[in-house]
């Protein structure tokens, strides 16, 4: 009978305690599993559920004919963990496999992986595919391969400032690569997933989040050999002449492409340094964000103005005394101080004189010029499709400062502003019949809205297309009609205008030279423009002998039809 | 005796009919047992196609990479300076001059091959020839041609 109490006794204190311990348990899940539920849940989600932010692939920068100018290629970010290299076997074991193919120096690299205090140490950023495999393969302790991905540039440091470059976050930070990073980038995914212990992902696990939309190509108007040969020769007449920039552009006058466009000074894709302040001056494409005064260029203009406005013929005449007398008493003179006596406004172009270009300013009036000038597109933006364009400075005679000598120097291009690209588009529409065409140089996006293809635009007729054909005929007169041109090619008939910036109270000067060929069927519009050259500092002298050295080159690639070789109909 | 037969009556034991087990028992049991079993297997499946789809994925990795090295490579060999300098290694050079050829000139007289046709007719247009050589001598001599 007392042996049975003792067994209650003993078996009522295993029930109590397995109650008591029940009870506990019951108590912590209701707490974990009801009252902190939220909490506990998230903290639950938060060690399954990994977030990534999974980036599209980056789009091409095509030349017109497909060729890469930057392209995406897989690459590894390799990263050491510092705690498994606490140990040294474990370091050295790791080093050995990883510094030889990194070509860094294994101690060195022990070092600088055991300083880093919080996180992977990042080895190396955007190694190339090959290394990134054999690191995956050999699998160093410690160490691992994220794919990521690396910008190549298949023609080197050509076209640099049109390129623009990427930041490490591989967005666009100037050049084409900003202005079309949408398109380029594509749209990137956030991604959550459901990871094992190891981190991997885990199969027909949870995961939220779509994929990443890739980045499209981009083709441009720019072609890679004329590109190249544009930016080697204003380097080389940069280094000739001692300037200390310049720019190249050429243009198809019938559609407003624009085939190359060379701008110095500029940075070097292959030697680029962030880090460096000095190198932000670099980074802007001035051909099209800068201004200048376009000088005699804009004579062209003026005459053209005058003859639409049918006011003046090419034969048309003034008698030049070398002085042009202005309102308010001040007098312009011609640039070599000439006068010239009776001279016919297609004259005016070929002498580039100052007093003509007054003459025809001061006879369309203020009002009838302005229109015109703005109507070629000076004090509105060209739309290029570039970041940064600016309008330029066009003071008319409804804006407050304006002065009617104002009028005199606008007419041979002093006192307003344009960029290269504004100019070349506004002499384009000179050659083209008479439309001022809207320039541009990407033709075709594949970006995350789907596929674009640009067409030429015509922005509006500026003149008649018989002004345009005068034109035409007097600029020819300027180059091929002035005997010892230095723009002028043995084979090729060509016309254009040089053009000398000048600087109130600076000696140096802005020479330049717009040009064309064949004259019969314009192929292509090249505007040449060296800053501050020393030895000399005329565009005729300067500029004008860079056009003849590059277009026939040029018209040769292009294929051009040889129209330039025949005068009049061909022989039966 | 009577009480001696209750005490033997009592003492005997009591035969208790046998613990009869419900059918439905190792049936729940089996089935039990099958999908544990199943859900052993199906996550041994599970496990083993997440590794595959791993592996797959780093095959894939690879094929990617390697794919791009190439699509680098022909970039590369593409781009316009080697091409120059491997035509420079093979002895090109770029054309010193450049000769311009008038075409706007009437062409010179050919020489048509004449033996190529039967002898009458070659007879016949040679005179013919000839006949328009002093004609075209004289129309030469006149301003308006």
């Amino acid at each position: 009978m007392a042996r049975r109490t003792r067994l209650n006794w003993r078996l009522g204190l295993i029930i109590v305690a397995l109650s008591v311990c029940s009870a506990g348990v019951v108590v912590r899940l209701v707490q974990v599993q009801i009252i902190s539920h939220d909490y506990y849940s998230a903290r639950a989600a938060e060690e399954h559920l990994h977030r990534t932010l999974e980036r599209a692939p980056r789009g091409a920068i095509l030349d017109r004919n497909g060729f890469p100018l930057a392209a995406t290629v897989e690459a590894y970010d390799v990263y050491v963990d510092p705690r498994s290299w606490q140990s040294d076997a474990t370091a050295f074991r790791g080093a050995s496999v990883l510094a030889p193919l990194l070509k860094v120096d294994a101690e060195q690299l022990i070092s600088s992986a055991r300083s880093q205090e919080e996180g992977d140490y990042l080895a190396a950023r955007a190694v190339n595919g090959r290394v990134g495999l054999e690191i995956m393969e050999q699998a160093p302790p410690g160490v691992k391969a994220v794919n990521s991905s690396g910008r190549i540039y298949p023609e080197g440091d050509l076209a640099s400032s049109l390129l623009g470059f990427l930041g490490r976050d591989q967005e666009g930070l100037a050049g084409l690569e900003a202005d079309y990073d949408r398109e380029l980038g594509g749209v990137p995914a956030e991604v959550y997933f459901e990871r094992d212990g190891l981190g991997n992902p885990i199969a027909f696990g949870r995961r939220i989040g779509g994929d990443p939309v890739p980045g499209g190509d981009i083709q441009l108007t720019v072609d890679r050999y004329l590109q190249r040969l544009v930016e080697r020769e204003l380097q080389e007449q940069i280094s000739a002449h001692g300037c200390t920039g310049g720019e190249i552009i050429i243009m198809d006058p019938s559609t407003g492409e624009i085939l190359a466009m060379a701008s110095r000074p500029t940075f070097q894709l292959s030697k680029l340094n962030l880090a460096d302040a000095s190198q932000a001056e670099l980074y802007r494409n001035r051909a099209v964000t800068d201004t200048y005064p376009p000088g005699s260029v804009m004579k062209p203009i003026t005459a053209a103005a005058a003859v639409d406005a049918g006011l003046v013929q090419a034969t048309s005449s003034y008698f030049d005394d070398g002085a042009a007398e202005i309102e308010g008493g001040e007098v312009i003179r011609n640039w070599d101080l000439s006068a010239r006596g009776t001279m016919t406004v297609a004259d005016v172009l070929k002498y580039s004189l100052n007093t003509g270009a007054v003459w025809l300013a001061q006879t369309l009036g203020p009002e009838r010029f302005y229109d015109y000038v703005k109507g070629f597109g000076f004090g509105e933006a060209a739309n290029v499709g570039l970041g940064g364009e600016p309008a330029g400075i066009v003071r008319t005679n409804e804006d407050d400062g304006w002065y009617p000598i104002d009028l005199a120097t606008n007419s041979f291009g002093q006192g307003i502003n344009a960029s290269p690209v504004q100019v070349i588009t506004a002499f384009s529409a000179l050659v083209n019949g008479g439309l001022l065409m809207r320039p541009y140089m990407v033709q075709e996006t594949n970006g995350p809205d789907g596929h674009r293809v640009y067409e030429p635009v015509e922005v509006r007729r500026v003149i008649s297309e018989e002004t345009a054909r005068q034109m035409v005929e007097m600029l020819s007169g300027v180059v091929d009609g002035n005997p010892g041109h230095l723009a002028q090619v043995p084979g090729l008939t060509i016309g254009g205008k040089t053009g000398t910036t000048t600087f109130p109270g600076r000696s140096d000067t802005i020479a330049s030279f717009i040009g064309f060929t064949p004259v019969e069927q314009p192929r292509f519009v090249m505007l040449v423009k060296l800053d501050a050259p020393k030895d000399n500092e005329l565009g005729g002298v300067v500029a004008a002998p860079v056009f003849a050295k590059l277009a026939p080159q040029v018209l040769a690639y292009l294929q051009s039809a040889p129209g330039a070789l025949v005068e009049g109909p061909p022989p039966e | 005796m009577a009480i001696l037969n209750r005490t033997l009556e009592r003492a005997a034991p009591r035969i208790r009919p046998a613990l009869r087990v419900p059918p439905v028992l190792p049936v729940a049991l089996v089935i039990i047992v099958a999908l544990g079993l199943l859900r052993i297997i199906q996550s041994s499946e599970a496990t083993t196609t997440n590794y595959s789809i791993q592996d797959l994925e780093q095959q894939r990795l690879e094929a990617r990479t390697v794919n791009s090295e190439l699509e680098a490579e022909i970039a590369r060999l593409s781009a316009l300076d080697r091409i120059q300098n491997e035509a420079e290694r093979r002895g090109l050079v770029p054309a010193l001059e450049q000769d311009v050829v008038p075409v706007n000139v009437p062409p010179p007289a050919l020489d048509l091959p004449g033996s190529a046709g039967p002898a009458g007719e070659n007879d016949e247009s040679a005179s013919e020839g000839a006949d328009s050589g002093w004609l075209d001598e004289a129309l030469d001599l006149l301003p308006f041609r």
